[in-house]
C-alpha cells in the first residue's frame, strides 16, 4: 500500500489568490510594490521557510532583500536605502511576514531598528563603516537593550559604559537580543550616568561582536522566530574607544524613542502579515477539506470564522496604513523624531490591535485545520508560533495601552486648558 | 487534605463537607510513600525537596494497580476495587492531592476499558481488563484517518473476514496519541463497505505489534512527538478481538468517544499546568498587583471550580443512568478553559515564557508545553466545533446545521 501521508509543509494557499482588500485605500504604488513583495516571497522564499528555522540563520537572504530595495526602505538612497517611507515598508513588511516572519525580523533589526538610528545619529565614518555593509546585506546586527531586570521598564538597564582615558569600559548582561549571535556589531544602551536622570543617563554605543570581552555565544532555544539566534550577550571589560559612541553621551534614551513609533508599526505589519497568511491557508483549506460530505467551509462554525479572521485583518490593515501614512507625513514636514513623538498613539494603537488579533486569527486557523495544523513545519504551525512574540516584543500589550490610555487623557485636559 | 480531630484525612465534598478518606487508603498511602512526603501532605506542606525524586514512580505505579486504585469503580474480578462512583472519586481525589503518580494509560483506562466494560464478552473482560488495571499493557485509539476526522464515520480502513475467522485490514490511521508506546489499540474500521457509512463499521482490539502495523511518530507543534501515522497493512485480527456486533462498530464507538469526553472534561492539568498553579505563579511574581491580571486569573479560578462542580453533578446523572451528550458540554468547557489558564499562563511568565534554553526551572519548560499544546485542547477528542454541534442538535434540540 502507498505510505505517504507527511504533511510537513503542506501549503494549501495559493500567492495569485486575492490576498488584498484594501484596493481604492493603498495607492497603486502601494499595490503594485505589494504584488511584487509578494511574487518575490513566493518564488524564492516560501520553499525555504523550515529550511530556515532549522538552520537557525536566515541572514544570507539579506542579500537578496538588499538587491531589490526591500531591506533598508527608510534609509535615504545615498546610504544605501530605498528612501520609500514607512507606507512601502510595512507593505514589505506584510509580505515577507506572510511568508518567512523570521527573515521579516532580521529585516525590520538590520534595515530599520538600528539602520536608522544609525544614519540620524552617526558620524560619517559609522555610516560609511556600518551602514553601508549592512544596507548591501552583507553584514547583521543587533538591538541590544533588554536585560534581567529592564524589559517594559528601560531605566532599570543596568549594563555600564565608564569612561578610560580616550575610551569606554562596557561590563554587563543583555538578554533576548534578537541576531545577537550572527551579528558584526549591536547598537548596545549603557549607563554612563548611573545618578543621572533617565533622560541623561544611557549613552548608545556600536559595540563589535569580536571586540575582546564580547560574548554573543549564548544562544536561546525559541518558542518562534527561530530563523535567526535569540542571544544571552555579555560584555566584560570590553574596552572600545570613543570614536564607537553612538550620538551625545547621555542621549540614548532620545535615540531609543526616535525610532520606536516605526518600529510599533513595523512590528503591527508583520504581526498582520502571519495574520493574513493563515487566514489564506485555513481559507484555503476550508475550500479543500470534506467531512460529512461537503466542503467544511460550508459549515457555519468554520465560514463564520474566517469572516471573523478576514474583518480583523481588515481593521488591523487600516490602523497599520493609519499609523504608517501619519508617519510619512511628519517626517516629510518635521523629520524623524517629530515623527515619532506625533505617530505615538497611533503606532501604539495599531501594535496593540495586530498583536492581539493577529496571534486570535493564527490560533483560529489552527482550529480551521484541525490536527493537521498542529503537526510541526505546517504552516499555520509556524505562524502560531511565530505571531506570539509580537504580544510583547516591542513593547507590551500592556505598556501599549498605557502610551493609549495616557495619550487619550493628554488630549483630554489639553482641550481642558 | 485536611486533618480532624482523630488525625484521618478528608477531602472536601461537592458541597464543602468533609468525607472520610477509606482507612484502607490512607493505610495504602502511608505504606506506599515516605514518611515525609505523607506528613507534608497531611500537615499542608510543600513535600521537601528531593523527596519525590527519590520514589521510583514505576514501582509506585505498579503497587498504584496491584491496590485497584487505577480503576477503584471496576469490578475486582478485573482489577478495581467494585467502589461506588463517589466513593472512586474520593479516591482519585484523594491520591491527586497526595500527589500520587498517575498511570500514563488515558486510552486504556478511560477509553477501551469502559468500552470493554460496555461491549466486551466475558472473555474478551478477563483477558484485556486486568492488563489495563495493572498498567501491563498500554493502549491506543485508532479512529481518526486523513479523510475522517471530524467526520469519523468516513473512515475507508477495510476489513475482511477469510475462512479463518480472521480479518485481514488495510488502512491508514493518523494523530493516534502514544501509538509508538502502545501494546494494544481499539481500532475501527469498514466492514461492510455496502451498508450506509454509519452501518457498515466493526470494532476490534489490535495487537500494535503485529505484523503489518507500520507507526510513524509525527512532530507537532512543540517538536515532541506524542502522536503518530499509523499505516495498516494486511493485518490479521481474530474474530474473537472484535468488540460488540459486526457491523455495529459506531455504537460501540459512541460509547468510547462518550467516554472520552469525559474523561478529557476530568483532567486536572495539562504539563502541570492548573489554576491552582496559575495563582501561585501570578502571587509569586508580583502580578498579582496587576488588577487587570488578577481579575483575568480569578476568573479563570472561578470557571474552573464551577466546572469541578459541574462534573461532580453529570457524575451523578451518568450514576442514575444518564448516558446523555453531557459529555460534549464538559468537555468543551474543559478544553476552552484548558486552553485559556495556558495563555494566561505565558502572560504570567512573560518572556522567558517564549525563550528558553532548558535550563530553566521546571515550571517554565511546563508553562511553554502547556502553551504549546493549548491549541491541541480544542482539536483533539473531537473539536469545539464538533461539541457545540451534539450540544445544539443533541442536548437543546435545535436545527441541524444549515447548508450553505
Amino acid at each position: 500500500m502507498r505510505k505517504s501521508t507527511s504533511h510537513r509543509q503542506e501549503v494549501f494557499a495559493r500567492p495569485v489568490e486575492p490576498h488584498t482588500w484594501l484596493e481604492g485605500i493603498e495607492t497603486p504604488a502601494e499595490s503594485a510594490l505589494r504584488a511584487e513583495v509578494r511574487d518575490f516571497a513566493w518564488t524564492h522564499l516560501e520553499s525555504e521557510r523550515n529550511a530556515m528555522e532549522e538552520a537557525l540563520r536566515c541572514s544570507k537572504y539579506l542579500p537578496l532583500l538588499a538587491e531589490r530595495g526591500y531591506l533598508g526602505t527608510l534609509v535615504a538612497p545615498e546610504h544605501g536605502g530605498a528612501g520609500l517611507g514607512l507606507g512601502a515598508s510595512v507593505v514589505i513588511a506584510q509580505e515577507l511576514g506572510g511568508v518567512v516572519p523570521s527573515l521579516a525580523a532580521m529585516r525590520a533589526v538590520c534595515g530599520n531598528f538600528v539602520a536608522k538610528p544609525l544614519e540620524e545619529f552617526g558620524t560619517a565614518e559609522q555610516i560609511k563603516e556600518y551602514l553601508a555593509p549592512l544596507m548591501r546585506g552583507e553584514c547583521t546586527t543587533a538591538l541590544a537593550i533588554s536585560e534581567p531586570d529592564a524589559g517594559s521598564d528601560v531605566s532599570g538597564l543596568a549594563t555600564s559604559a565608564a569612561r578610560d582615558g580616550d575610551g569606554w569600559i562596557l561590563n554587563g548582561y543583555k538578554h533576548h537580543i534578537s541576531g545577537g549571535a550572527e551579528s558584526r556589531f549591536m547598537l548596545v544602551y549603557a549607563v554612563t550616568a548611573q545618578n543621572a536622570s533617565p533622560s541623561e543617563r544611557f549613552t548608545a554605543f556600536l559595540v563589535p561582536t569580536d571586540a575582546p570581552g564580547v560574548d554573543a555565544s549564548d544562544e536561546e532555544s525559541t518558542m518562534g522566530v527561530r530563523g535567526l539566534s535569540h542571544a544571552r550577550v555579555r560584555f566584560d571589560d570590553v574596552r572600545i574607544d570613543d570614536w564607537f559612541r553612538l550620538g551625545d553621551v547621555g542621549e540614548a534614551l532620545r535615540i531609543m524613542f526616535f525610532g520606536l513609533a516605526a518600529e510599533r508599526i513595523d512590528i503591527a505589519a508583520r504581526a498582520l502579515g502571519c495574520a493574513t497568511r493563515s487566514l489564506e491557508e485555513a481559507r484555503a483549506f476550508a475550500a479543500h477539506r470534506n467531512q460529512f460530505g461537503r466542503p467544511i467551509r460550508s459549515f457555519q462554525a468554520v465560514s463564520h470564522k474566517i469572516a471573523d479572521m478576514r474583518t480583523r485583518i481588515d481593521a488591523g490593515r487600516l490602523l497599520v496604513l493609519r499609523a504608517a501614512r501619519l508617519y510619512d507625513q511628519v517626517l516629510a514636514s518635521e523629520g524623524p523624531e517629530r515623527a515619532s513623538e506625533l505617530c505615538n498613539a497611533e503606532s501604539s494603537i495599531a501594535k496593540l490591535f495586530c498583536a492581539e488579533q493577529g496571534f486570535w486569527v493564527c490560533d483560529q486557523a489552527m482550529q480551521v485545520f484541525g490536527g493537521r495544523g498542529y503537526e510541526h513545519g505546517s504552516v499555520v504551525e509556524v505562524m502560531f508560533r511565530d505571531s506570539r512574540v509580537f504580544r510583547f516584543g516591542g513593547g507590551t500589550d500592556e505598556i501599549q495601552r498605557h502610551i493609549i490610555q495616557r495619550d487619550e487623557f493628554a488630549r483630554l485636559f489639553a482641550a481642558r486648558g | 487534605v485536611t486533618m480532624n480531630p482523630g488525625s484521618r484525612p478528608h477531602v472536601d465534598h461537592s458541597e464543602g463537607r468533609l468525607v472520610a478518606v477509606p482507612d484502607d487508603v490512607v493505610d495504602w498511602l502511608a505504606r506506599e510513600l515516605p514518611e515525609s512526603w505523607f506528613a507534608a501532605v497531611v500537615d499542608g506542606r510543600a513535600i521537601p525537596d528531593g523527596v519525590r525524586e527519590s520514589v521510583d514512580t514505576n514501582i509506585l505505579l505498579r503497587r498504584l494497580g496491584e491496590a485497584g486504585f487505577v480503576v477503584p469503580d471496576w469490578p475486582a474480578e478485573y482489577g478495581g476495587r467494585n467502589a461506588s462512583p463517589e466513593e472512586a472519586r474520593i479516591i482519585l481525589e484523594t491520591l491527586r492531592r497526595f500527589h500520587v503518580p498517575h498511570p500514563d494509560d488515558f486510552v486504556g483506562v478511560n477509553l477501551a476499558g469502559p468500552t470493554l466494560l460496555a461491549w466486551g464478552t466475558d472473555e474478551q473482560r478477563r483477558r484485556f481488563l486486568p492488563a489495563i488495571a495493572q498498567r501491563t499493557k498500554r493502549w491506543c485509539q485508532l479512529f481518526s484517518e486523513p479523510g475522517a476526522g471530524s467526520d469519523l464515520a468516513a473512515l475507508t480502513t477495510k476489513a475482511r473476514l477469510g475462512d479463518d475467522q480472521v480479518w485481514i485490514v488495510s488502512g491508514q490511521k493518523v494523530w493516534t496519541s502514544l501509538a509508538h508506546n502502545a501494546d494494544l489499540g481499539i481500532l475501527l474500521a469498514r466492514t461492510e463497505p455496502d451498508q450506509p457509512k454509519h452501518l457498515g463499521l466493526s470494532y476490534f482490539v489490535v495487537d500494535m505489534k503485529a505484523q503489518g502495523v507500520d507507526v510513524r511518530p509525527l512532530r507537532q507543534i512543540s517538536g515532541e512527538s506524542h502522536f503518530c501515522e499509523v499505516f495498516l497493512d494486511e493485518v490479521r485480527i481474530r474474530d474473537d478481538c472484535r468488540v460488540g456486533p459486526r457491523g455495529h462498530g459506531w455504537e460501540v464507538t459512541l460509547t468510547t468517544l462518550m467516554n472520552e469526553r469525559v474523561g478529557l472534561s476530568m483532567v486536572p492539568e495539562v504539563h502541570h499546568v492548573t489554576v491552582d498553579r496559575l495563582v501561585a505563579a501570578a502571587m509569586n511574581s508580583g502580578d498579582w498587583s496587576r488588577p487587570v491580571l488578577r481579575d483575568r486569573v480569578l476568573r479563570l479560578l472561578e470557571r474552573d471550580r464551577v466546572l469541578g462542580l459541574t462534573n461532580m453533578r453529570a457524575a451523578e446523572l451518568r450514576r442514575a443512568g444518564s448516558e446523555g451528550p453531557d459529555g460534549s458540554l464538559l468537555k468543551l468547557a474543559q478544553s476552552v478553559l484548558s486552553r485559556d489558564i495556558a495563555y494566561a499562563a505565558i502572560d504570567v511568565l512573560g518572556v522567558p515564557g517564549m525563550a528558553w534554553s532548558g535550563a530553566e526551572p521546571g515550571d517554565v519548560e511546563a508553562t511553554r508545553l502547556a502553551f504549546l499544546y493549548a491549541p491541541a485542547h480544542t482539536i483533539a477528542g473531537g473539536t469545539s466545533e464538533i461539541q457545540r454541534n451534539i450540544i445544539a442538535e443533541r442536548l437543546l434540540g435545535l436545527p441541524r446545521e444549515p447548508r450553505s
